[in-house]
């Protein structure tokens, strides 16, 4: 059985993120980038099965620049056998369609039964990727699954609808999209680490996979970027305790709005 | 693996200081980790900071041990591998990345640092280094996985510092198969967890056609019968790393478990401390940052008369301090791993000015970051005052700071002797007449200044050794007064060295503009360690030592100081 984990690279949600003087993408200098965290737990699972299944093949692909060889690198650690890095200079204007195509079109000339992929990036939080693949390959998708079991042929998937549990199964293959609740992803240990120095990632070009760089012209452009606004400061309650509960649940509830 | 003989190569760095020299082709460019180790590095350093957040200190201490759970997860990361060679069954990290780990550890909680150093920097390192190729097949792989831990044991009740006059006893059996061992040891870290300790004792050694007591270095396993392990020792810090005595009633130990010669244990054990003091200058730099980052947000946050307590000049003084030493001690640490990754064999000297000037700092630090948080600071509900408490002992254990400062005096001090003896006094006589000139050269632009401070203290530093080899040769070792001051110069210039290597090659390498935060820092820490070197260096001819002796005597024989009459 193969399982392709597609990961992506995302700016780690403890730097601080800042914009570039073009207003549209974000300052990279600086930055620490990582393994998305969703992505990270379609690793996981992917690994998981391999543990139960023997005869289980996990390869993992990725698309962007060089640095992205470090996340790769670190799904290996954690267990896949093997990475194919999508290198192309036509990535660097490419938009979410971009991506998916070339992530596709990659996967579509590796033999595979399971498309794992986690159901957001932390960074663009479109939560897109996993559908529009699926979509492009002609495949089922089941997106946001919290509980994963293989079974001959199939997949037994729950799901989390908003908060509801769907239960759904697809046969072979089906891309599935991981949610917070999966699994708790493990971390590389020393040996591991040192192990996956030696398993391969392949790095191929868009020509590499027959698609060309005009199939990478953006359909979207984003035009402007603006930070959160900053955090008002904390307000302090003063008084008795009973009189502070109050205030606190009035606050919460006139104000915040959140009760 | 080679196993390593106890002659090295004389290639210290930090002793040709003493004879006025600087080996720049081997300080410059400052060293840097293997691109491979790097990338190595930093997948674990993260998987590190992930089990980080599992490690609740506060409970740690409460309970007196780090909990079981915890020391599995660091064995299933490989810690407890790091730096046994892979045909062992662990990672063959260098020195340099096993210094990059203890920080960062350090960082995170003392206790877990101490467990997985007591193992790795001391417990295993005899086996390590100079065990038989059995000895290392028949232990390490079990050591490495952390499936046991590993113990260092030398001390005693009455030999501390003092470690030749241990009075543990080992003797052979009549069928010469095993040693009888007898005896009691204390402050064993790691006591009761582990399952493999190295231990010395003394044994009858021949030596021409005499019988002398000599100290020989024993591979001991926790079951065999003799041996007991007393209650876990009540401490002022470190609670979470467990302590014990450990007595030893006809415990029979197979000759085969002997490391190296009869005669070889004390070499052994001194050796093996000064491979561990290095790995404790990193852990102190890790203590040290975790607190910096604490304090300049407290700095920040904290407001008094309206301002943040980070606008007043005092705070700032203790910020600045904390910042420039730790920048300081790093430098000293990771120039000493490189060059140790490198083939520096000969490192007693820079692991112990790296063990002082790390622990020293990390004390200054915490006391510091204590002030800077006012009452808070000493409440539990905060770290710090857990992290003061946490760091003191590192001024006392392996090798107090007094004990090592002697070290690097006298260690540099035989160095420059024997230089004295073949120069010759015609060229020891000018310089001391007409002044000796050290020059520097690859000192980056923007630090010509500081090269030149570095250049004029270390002539001072020469010439002010030979007056002192010259008047007292070998009988310094009888003048602690002046061991100190002399072992605090080089400690000082050793660190110069260290910063204006690393910066000139961050300029280098990055551009002035980059590192302009970091040249600051060099200018600073320069002028205020030449400040130092100059008060040491001038109170060797100007002192009261006569009087510091005397009244030290005086409060000894009184058993206390005057008091003011009702």
């Amino acid at each position: 059985m193969n399982i392709i984990v597609c990961i992506k690279q995302v700016p780690d949600t403890a730097t601080l993120i800042k914009i570039g003087p073009d207003g549209k993408s974000i300052d990279s200098t600086g930055v620490k980038f990582v393994l998305n965290f969703y992505d990270e737990m379609a690793v996981e699972e992917a690994i998981r099965i391999k543990e139960k299944n023997p005869d289980v093949t996990v390869t993992v692909i990725s698309a962007g620049p060089d640095r992205v060889q470090e996340s790769i690198r670190v799904a290996l650690a954690m267990g896949a056998d093997k990475g194919v890095h999508i290198k192309d200079p036509a990535l660097e204007t490419a938009d979410l369609f971009g991506y998916a195509k070339s992530l596709a079109k990659a996967i579509s000339q590796t033999p595979c039964d399971l498309v794992l992929c986690g159901a957001r990036s932390v960074d663009e939080d479109l939560s897109a990727m996993g559908p529009l693949m699926a979509e492009m390959l002609g495949i089922p998708v089941l997106p946001f699954a919290t509980k994963v079991e293989i079974q001959s042929g199939k997949a037994l998937v729950q799901l989390d609808a908003d908060g509801a549990k769907q239960t759904a199964e697809a046969n072979f293959p089906v891309v599935l999209t991981a949610q917070r609740g999966l699994n708790d992803p493990r971390y590389p240990s020393l040996p591991s680490i040192i192990q996956a120095k030696k398993k391969e990632i392949k790095t191929v070009s868009l020509p590499d996979l027959g698609l060309s760089p005009q199939e990478m012209s953006p359909r979207s452009q984003i035009t402007k970027l603006e930070l959160p606004p900053a955090k008002p400061p904390g307000k302090m309650v003063k008084g008795e305790p009973e009189e502070m509960v109050r205030e606190l649940v009035r606050l919460l509830k006139d104000e915040a709005r959140v009760i | 693996m080679k196993t390593r003989t106890l002659e090295h190569a004389k290639n210290s760095v930090a002793k040709k200081l003493f004879l006025g020299q600087v080996e720049e082709s081997r300080l410059f460019p400052f060293p840097k980790l293997s691109a491979e180790e790097r990338e190595i590095l930093s997948i674990l350093l993260d998987s590190l900071k992930k089990l980080g957040g599992k490690i609740d200190s506060k409970a740690i201490e409460k309970a007196g041990e780090v909990p079981p759970e915890i020391i599995k997860e660091l064995a299933q990361l490989g810690i407890f591998g790091m730096v046994i060679p892979q045909e062992y069954g662990g990672s063959g990290l260098s020195m340099t990345a096993y210094c990059k780990v203890t920080e960062l550890l350090a960082g995170i909680d003392s206790a877990v640092t101490l467990t997985v150093g007591a193992h790795q920097s001391i417990g295993l390192k005899a086996i390590l280094l100079f065990g038989s190729e059995e000895q290392k097949r028949k232990y390490l792989p079990s050591l490495a996985s952390g499936e046991k831990l590993a113990a260092y044991s030398l001390t005693e009740p009455v030999a501390g510092s003092d470690a030749r006059s241990i009075q543990s006893k080992a003797a052979l059996n009549e069928e010469k198969t095993h040693y009888i061992l007898n005896g009691q040891k204390m402050y064993v870290t790691n006591g009761r967890l582990a399952s493999v300790y190295t231990v010395f004792a003394k044994t009858p050694v021949d030596e021409n056609g005499e019988t002398k007591e000599k100290v020989s270095a024993f591979i001991m396993e926790r079951e065999w019968p003799g041996i007991t392990i007393g209650r876990d020792e009540e401490k002022m810090g470190i609670k979470g790393s467990v302590t014990n005595p450990l007595f030893m009633e006809n415990v029979r130990i197979p000759v085969e478990n002997r490391i190296g010669l009869p005669s070889d244990g004390f070499k052994i054990a001194m050796e093996v401390l000064n491979e561990g003091r290095l790995s404790l200058g990193a852990g102190s730099v890790g203590g040290c940052k975790r607190l910096i980052a604490l304090a300049a947000e407290r700095a920040k946050e904290r407001k008094a008369f309206r301002h943040p307590i980070g606008d007043f000049e005092m705070v700032k003084q203790k910020l600045y301090e904390m910042t420039v030493l730790t920048y300081a001690a790093e430098s000293v640490v990771y120039l000493t791993a490189g060059l140790v990754d490198s083939g520096m064999e000969d490192f007693a000297v820079e692991a112990a000015m790296a063990k002082v000037f790390g622990s020293e700092t990390l004390w200054t630090v915490s006391n510091h970051a204590m002030q800077i948080f006012g009452g808070d600071g000493f409440l539990g509900d905060y770290p710090i005052e857990r992290m003061v408490r946490d760091s003191r002992i590192n001024i006392i254990f392996e090798g107090t700071n007094e004990i090592l400062r002697g070290v690097v005096t006298l260690m540099g001090a035989k160095e420059a002797g024997e230089e004295l003896k073949t120069s010759g006094m015609m060229k020891i006589g000018m310089e001391q007449l007409f002044g000796y000139r050290v020059k520097l050269e690859k000192v980056a632009l923007p630090l010509a200044k500081e090269a030149q401070t570095f250049e004029n203290t270390l002539s001072s530093f020469k010439i002010m050794m030979d007056r002192l080899l010259l008047k007292y040769g070998k009988g310094l070792a009888e003048h602690e007064h002046h061991q100190a001051r002399i072992a605090n110069a080089a400690i000082d210039l050793y660190a110069c060295l260290a910063v204006l290597s690393r910066v000139s090659t961050g300029i280098r390498e990055q551009g002035e503009a980059a590192m302009t935060d970091e040249i600051n820092i060099a200018k600073a820490f320069v002028y205020d360690a030449g400040q130092r070197i100059g008060l040491n260096l001038h109170a060797i001819s100007e002192n009261q030592d006569e009087l510091v002796n005397k009244i030290a005597d005086r409060t000894m024989e009184k058993g206390k100081s005057p008091s003011i009459p009702l």
